[in-house]
């Protein structure tokens, strides 16, 4: 058998192609469906869930229930937001589901950090959490009522991009696969909406992408090391499109916002690329303790080259999450490493 | 006359041996696993050509030895974020919630069930083996490797063990052709008699 071969392929068809082929056929069921707007938006809120869904699926598996692993909350999630956001009863009662979806994904994901940070800490992170991803929500929609639709998604696509990049060169290649998903079935609903004109970008549709990508970032952030460059990042791929909305010259569908929008998304995604490198560059120096896995481990040597962990103040505050020290305890032989093999 | 000449001196040595380790299997006694003189190592297929060989650098736990073998046990707590595979980059990505997830699932595990006496003074032991969270059942040959006093008079007993598991169980499947489906692992166990 030849396996360096089939891996590519794998990567192909289950980070790209089916994510991608599902946008694509929501958007053609919309373009059959037009004139009928609450099936046209059903159909793409559905593309969109089906998307980020197959990513983690084809990926990680079906999940266990109830899950053992957290990030099997994040397909959990993203159902959850397609369910009470697909009827579309009203928008006070698809804000309130969204940030409760928003919450309830944000406690389930980080669970095992939060019951050990102090109640009112984590109660203001899943607060922040839900209220950032519906502001982004409601900003993107705001945003494509005042320039075109694909100035609003190109930035989130190529910034997903990068962030997917980031993650891969920070080895966690399963969270990068994920979001590379994610931003294939955006770009094949944002380019077939552009072609096809099936346009819809609603609180659903957007709902079901920042719940995936919300829950997938903060998973990262929490157990794989994601660098805080790189979610600042893509928190600021959420609002360039209503900062380039905002300004009075490009209302309308001017050619400029679109452009702008994309020559900053190509900008994060440099950034994001280099930060990776650089993350990278500490890997291969800091031969013994290169990620924030050894931080959280009570490294303390590594802290003054690493960056900490994302809750790191958290954890300063509570006992250690567990006996997951590195180290070993003062007059405690710490075992030598024995080298055994080389790939 | 002269096949038996030349048969002999080996059995007779063969003899000797397998009572020799017959008389060092450790005596009946609880252990504390010696972490700085065990050792548990695996190997995984690398895009089914070559063999690649790990090791967890922090293996802690403890077994029962029984004049009933069946009344043997063996309990092992192994820290995750000790893999070491000679590569820095690749320890990471194993760490990762590509395959380990260290940060949510900080130990392995393992539970002895079941220890029956098998063929040549080995024991087939079968426990509860957790890794990512998830438990399957597993069975590992184990032998005894000896026993003896160290110069602090404590006694020591060793064994080695052997089982073959399939890393889709544990939720490690990631990737499935870059790495072959089954890990073997291998368990060098010291322990100082309690």
């Amino acid at each position: 058998m030849d396996h360096g071969a089939r891996l590519p392929l794998y990567v192909l068809v289950r980070v790209v192609l089916v994510p991608a082929a599902a946008g694509a056929l929501a958007v053609v069921a919309a373009r059959l469906a037009a004139g009928r707007a609450r099936v046209v938006t059903r159909l793409l809120i559905i593309g969109a869930a089906l998307g980020a869904c197959a990513a983690h699926l084809g990926l990680a598996g079906v999940p266990s229930l109830p899950p053992v692993d957290t990030i099997e909350w994040v397909p959990l999630g993203t159902a959850a937001a397609t369910l009470f956001l697909l009827p579309g009863v009203g928008r006070r009662a698809d804000l309130a589901a969204l940030l409760a979806v928003l919450a309830g994904t944000a406690c389930l994901v980080g669970k095992p950090v939060w019951s050990q940070a102090s109640a009112p800490a984590a109660m203001m992170w899943i607060a922040a959490i839900a209220v950032g991803g519906a502001l982004a929500v409601d900003g993107l929609r705001w945003s494509t009522e005042r320039l075109a639709t694909a100035a609003a998604l190109f930035p989130l696509v190529a910034t997903l991009v990068g962030a997917s990049l980031a993650c891969a060169a920070g080895h966690s290649v399963l969270v990068a696969m994920m979001l590379g998903g994610i931003a294939a079935n955006v770009g094949a609903l944002a380019v077939g909406g552009l072609v096809l004109g099936a346009r819809d970008c609603g609180r659903g549709l957007l709902g079901v992408w920042v719940v995936a990508g919300a829950a997938l970032v903060l998973y990262a952030r929490l157990y794989d090391g994601l660098p805080t460059s790189v979610t600042m990042l893509l928190g600021a791929s959420l609002v360039a499109p209503v900062a380039v909305a905002a300004l009075p010259r490009f209302r309308g569908r001017s050619i400029l916002a679109p452009i702008l929008a994309a020559a900053l998304a190509l900008g994060g995604a440099a950034v994001a690329r280099s930060v990776a490198a650089e993350k990278e560059g500490d890997a291969m120096v800091g031969q013994d303790a290169p990620t924030s896995h050894r931080v959280v481990a009570g490294d303390e040597a590594a802290l003054g080259q690493l960056e900490p962990h994302p809750l790191h103040h958290v954890a300063e505050r509570r006992p250690r999450l567990g006996n997951r020290s590195g180290a070993a305890a003062p007059g405690e032989p710490r075992a030598q490493p024995i080298r055994l093999g080389r790939r | 006359m002269t096949v038996l000449t030349k048969i002999m001196p080996l059995a007779l040595l063969a003899a000797a041996s397998a009572s020799a380790a017959a008389a060092n299997a450790p005596k009946a006694g609880t252990y504390t696993v010696d972490a700085v003189h065990s050792f548990t190592i695996f190997k995984i297929h690398h895009f089914g050509a070559g063999f690649v060989y790990g090791w967890f650098k922090e293996t802690s736990g403890k077994f029962v030895v029984d004049a009933d073998p069946r009344k043997s046990s063996l309990e092992l707590t192994i820290k995750a974020d000790s893999i070491d595979t000679h590569d820095a980059k690749r320890d990471e990505h194993l760490k990762s919630s590509s395959y380990f997830n260290a940060m949510q699932f900080p130990t392995i595990t393992f539970k002895s069930t079941k220890v029956v006496p098998a063929a040549d003074g080995q024991l087939e032991v079968t426990g509860d083996l957790t890794i990512r969270g998830k438990t399957k059942s597993v069975t590992a040959k184990v032998s005894p490797t000896g026993a003896g006093e160290d110069p602090q008079m404590k006694y020591r007993g060793g064994f080695e063990g052997h089982v073959t598991i399939d890393r889709n169980d544990f939720g490690l499947g990631f990737l499935p052709g870059a790495l072959g489906d089954n890990v073997e692992v291998t368990l060098a166990l010291e322990g100082v008699a309690q």
